[in-house]
Formats: C-alpha cells, structure tokens, sequence
C-alpha cells in the first residue's frame, strides 16, 4: 500500500515540484498552503510523512509541527522541514517543537527521495 | 530534475509575477495608509518565498534581488531598520526588474543587466549600513514611523490626474492654466 505524504507549502510552485517528485516515486499526496490549511488532513486520516515549509502566512512550520505533536494520532510521526532557512537558532527551535530532520531548498530530488526513505524507515 | 523544473517552470513565472505585483499593491499609495509591521512582514514573506522558488528554478538573478530584499525587510519588521523613502523607491524598482526578468527570462538585455547590477549593488549597501549603523530600536521604529509619513505626504502631493475628469477636481495651478488658455482663444 503506498505511503501518505503531506506537503505543507505556501509556494505554489514549490508544491507543484515536490508533488511532482513524490507521485512520480508511488507516494501519495496531500497538500495544504500552509499550517492551518494542513491542519483539515489532522482528522485521522493516515499520515506517514509531514514535509513543512517554515516561513508561511496565517500559521507557520513552527506552529504548525507544535499542533501536529499534540494530536495523539500523529504524536509520533516523521515531521521534515523542507526550507531556504539556514540559521542554526530556527534549526534548534524546529527540533524543539518537534521536527525530525530539515532540508534546505533548493534540493535535488534524488535528496529529497532519499531523506525521506531515511525517516520513514 | 532538469524535466520537472521545464514542465513547471511556467508555473514558477506565474506566481512569481503574482507575488510581485502584490509588493506593488502593498506598497501603492492607496493602501499605505495605516503604518504596520505586518505589511514589512507580508513583504518579507513574499521576498523569501520568490527567493526559494528561484533558487529551486535557478533564475539567479531574481534570487539576487529577492535575497537581499529578504534580509532588508526582516530587518525592519524586527525594528532594526528603519523603512525609509529609499528602501520604498528601491523596492518599487526591484519589482519592476523583476517583473522584467521574468517577461525576458535569461535575458541578455544591456539595459536590463546594468539595472540589475545596479540594483543589487545599491540593496547590498542598504543592508551594510544597516548593520554598521548601531541605534536602538525605539529610535529605528520612531525612524520608521516618521519616514512613512514622510512618504505619505510626498504621495498626497503626488495627484494622479485622469484624463476627462471634471475641471473643479483639478489643482490651482492647473486650472489656472487651463484658464489663461481659455482666454487666449
């Protein structure tokens, strides 16, 4: 049975490229323009994966992961930033909130693919 | 990778154009008329977000101008810049050179790459004064706040005319010249 990603990005295009890439490996894909928007996928719904942009409108990846670790059902679920930040105090805030790993953009696919094949071991 | 990038790359120009047009609207005068950080911090976002989707699109020179204006803006919205007329007019500029580069891609334009030089060079200085320039943040945001009046009051003199509008709308000085025409008939 193919895995579930959730991709939470305000960017359109950069949605559309890592849609793109996941689907084209099997993976299936839902979306949210940002972390309230993502929050609609948080009613059960099966999860494998959360990638996260971290600077978005209305709630932010930080915010957001905070939301996610509180729900019982997805406490326990790999959470990766996939970000063009690269500041070491964001890193630190992000791994206390509860990320599992950061990527920064722009990324090769074959990267991405890999890192993620890493954490949903 | 190359063939994603290629399929989408029409998607990236799109939004890149949306994303640059609203720093327009944000910054029109029309909506500048209640001071907020969360203006600085809707400019801030739509810079960083035409900086990733760039660099992922390897459009470098919309990055160039995108990167520097991030850090600008993130500067201001954490008052430790103050917004002044120049970072309003450079900002302006940058997005009409962006908006350049994105109807002429890759282009070999003279104009466009001395524009894009020069930008780059004269955003690079802002931010190095920025950070050489130590005041503390009450005085930055009072900084703030009286050079966007001052651009306020620079766009309240500043009347957009329309063509066939009625006469009594129009200045002094215009009228009085339309009168003077007026009698020389």
């Amino acid at each position: 049975m193919a895995k579930t990603i959730l991709i939470v990005d305000d960017s359109e295009s950069i949605r559309e490229v890592v849609n793109f890439t996941l689907e084209k490996e099997g993976y299936n894909v839902l979306v949210g323009v940002d972390g309230s928007d993502a929050q609609k996928h948080l009613n059960g719904t099966k999860i494998d994966l959360i990638i996260t942009d971290l600077h978005m409108p209305v709630m932010d990846g930080i915010e957001f992961i905070k939301a996610v670790r509180v729900n019982e059902i997805y406490k326990m679920i790999p959470i990766l930033f996939l970000t063009t930040e690269s500041q070491n105090e964001k890193k630190m805030e992000a791994k206390e909130a509860g990320a599992t790993g950061w990527i920064i953009k722009p990324f090769l696919p074959a990267k991405l693919i890999a890192a993620i094949q890493k954490v949903m071991i | 990778m190359e063939d994603v990038l290629d399929i989408l790359h029409g998607k990236y120009l799109e939004e890149g154009k949306r994303l640059a047009l609203e720093v327009n609207l944000i910054l029109s005068p029309e909506n500048m008329t209640v001071f907020s950080t969360s203006v600085f911090d809707e400019i801030f976002r739509i810079m960083h977000t035409l900086k990733g989707n760039s660099a992922m699109f390897k459009q470098k020179e919309v990055e160039a101008i995108s990167k520097r204006l991030e850090v600008i803006y993130d500067l201001i919205r954490r008052n430790k810049l103050a917004f002044s007329s120049e970072i309003c007019e450079l900002t302006l500029q940058s997005v009409d050179q962006i908006l350049n580069w994105f109807d002429e891609p890759n282009s070999v334009n003279r104009n466009i790459r001395r524009n894009q030089r020069n930008l780059v060079s004269k955003l690079s200085k802002v931010h190095a004064l920025a950070t050489s320039v130590e005041t503390s943040s009450k005085k930055r945001r009072a900084n703030s706040l009286s050079a966007f009046s001052t651009i306020l009051e620079s766009f309240k003199s500043f009347p957009v005319f329309h063509v066939h509008e009625d006469k009594s709308r129009l200045p002094l000085v215009l009228k009085a010249a339309l009168i003077k025409k007026d009698w020389r008939k």
